[in-house]
This record gives structure tokens, sequence and C-alpha cells, in this order.
């Protein structure tokens, strides 16, 4: 293994580091401070910036992790085992709903995050439904489809900004 | 940062949760039942769908209950303040009929086996 290619590695790996701790940072503002729209139980989900940018600039892999550690972390210290559960599913789903349509090339970082929005919203009710072994639920998923179209796109427009300023003195 | 195929995606997904947000409330026809009860005793339940006069009779009163297109109400009772007839039709789930002077209850229930008492996130 070459010096540069370790470089690299050692790079990311503590850029990744630092993003995961910027992503718990942005779950533990929304629980101080939450976005949400009366009781609907529809967030923002800041966080969420922290691994669209991950997956646009440090690689999949890389954000995957980050992802991961992040849920887990932020259910640890600010939620409980429901709400790992709920949001582990979304956020595993809406991860490779958005590294499939990135592959694709079709869409912008905006349109990825719309559709990793809708994704994790969907995901977090499939869990909801095997949870409670209830399909009663799903009447609420039109009103999530549409949040999370919302929130995503707000999502992809902040990482499109930061990722474009990340580029102008790309180092990795 | 915004391309053509994002707008169609957009635009498709719109589509999906308007049809489904139509299927689910054209979907909405889980049974609804009467249930009467005089005192604490239940007295019958009776399909809400199924067009019936009902007359309940129980410790020496009379009361007649009206079931007509999901709909139901007190059409007659010897009581004597008739606040139950007064009262008119209901046909949501949980609203109630009651006459007091003669114990009557008649509620509106959906479905019988429910799973979950309650949900707390």
């Amino acid at each position: 293994m070459s010096i540069t290619t370790l470089n690299t590695k050692t790079k990311k790996l503590s850029i990744s580091a630092a993003l995961t701790s910027l992503a718990l940072i942005f779950s533990y503002i929304e629980f101080l401070i939450p976005f949400s729209f009366g009781n609907t139980g529809i967030k923002l989900g800041l966080a969420n910036v922290v691994i669209v940018v991950a997956l646009y600039t440090i690689g999949e892999s890389y954000a995957f992790s980050i992802n991961i550690l992040r849920v887990l972390l932020s259910g640890a210290l600010f939620g409980n085992v429901f709400a790992i559960a709920y949001s582990l599913a979304g956020a595993v789903f809406s991860f490779f709903c958005m590294l499939a349509l990135k592959k694709t090339g079709w869409f912008s970082i905006t349109g990825v995050s719309m559709a990793g929005g809708v994704a994790h919203n969907l995901g977090q009710i499939i869990a909801a439904s095997l949870l409670i072994e209830s399909l009663k639920i799903f009447y609420y998923f039109p009103v999530l489809v549409f949040s999370g179209m919302i929130t995503g796109i707000l999502i992809g427009i902040i990482a499109y900004f930061i990722c474009k300023r990340i580029n102008q003195w790309k180092r990795f | 940062m915004i391309k053509k195929a994002d707008i169609f995606l957009g635009i498709a997904l719109i589509i999906l949760c308007l049809t489904l947000s139509f299927a689910l409330a054209q979907s909405d026809v889980s049974p609804k039942f009467v249930r009467v009860s005089v005192g604490s005793e239940l007295y019958g339940t009776y399909d809400l769908s199924q067009n019936q006069d009902i007359t309940i009779k129980k410790n020496g009163h009379t009361n007649v209950i009206q079931i007509l297109n999901q709909q139901v109400k007190m059409i007659e009772s010897d009581c004597k303040n008739k606040v139950c007839i007064e009262q008119g039709r209901i046909e949501q789930v949980n609203q109630s009929i009651v006459c007091l002077p003669n114990h009557v209850i008649v509620t509106i229930e959906g479905e019988k086996n429910t799973t979950t008492d309650s949900i707390s996130y």
C-alpha cells in the first residue's frame, strides 16, 4: 500500500469521524430546538445533510458507516430502543435508495435527497407496521410521502450549496 | 441544482401520493357495530349496515332504536323527558345515545378486535 492511498484513507477516516460528530450535533440541535411542524411527527432531519454531503464527497461506504453510527449514537443519547429501530430502518432504506438513484446519474443532489426523504419515511412506516403488527398506520403514508419530499428537497438544496463550497477547495 | 429527472420523480411521487390517499379513503369500510346496554349489562350488538328497528324491553321499560343508512336514532321511549329521542341521529364511532331514566346506552363501536389499545412513540 503506497503512502498516498494510506494518506487518503486516514484522511477519509478522520473526516468521517468529524462528520459523524457533526451529524450528532445536528441531532442534538434538533432535539433542543425541534424544527417540527406541529404535532405531526414530521421533522426536518438536519443530520441528513451530513449523510448526503458525505455520500457525494468521501464515498458511499464512509457515508453508510456515518449514517449507521449517528443513528445508533443519537438514538442512545436522545431516544430509546424504539426510536433507534424506526430511524435505523428509515436511514438504511433511505441510504440505499439514494445510492441507487445517484448511481443512475439521472438525478441531481436535490432529487436524490428528495427520494431519500420519502424513502426514510417509507422505511420508518414499514418498521412501525411490523412492530405494532397493524397496517392501519399506512393511512398516514400519503402525509409522510409529501412531507418527506419537502424536507428532502430542503436538505438537498442545503447539501448542494455545501458540496459546491467543498469542491472549491477540494482536498479529499 | 435541479435536473429534469428530479421534476419527473417529484411529479411521480405526488401522483403516487394522491392515488394512495384516494385509494385509502375509498377502502375505509371497516364494519361498525351498534352496542346496546341496559345498566351495566350488555343487551345486544347489532350491525350498523343492516337497516332494522330494535325494541329494547328491559325492567318494564321499552325503547325502540332505528338503524337506517349507517345511522342510529332512538325513535320511541317510554321515559318522561325524551332527551334520547331529541338527540337525533348518531353515526360516528364512539358517539352514543343515552336514555338515563331507562338506563339504556346505545353506542357505535368500530372494529371489534383491535389488537392495540394505544400506541406511544
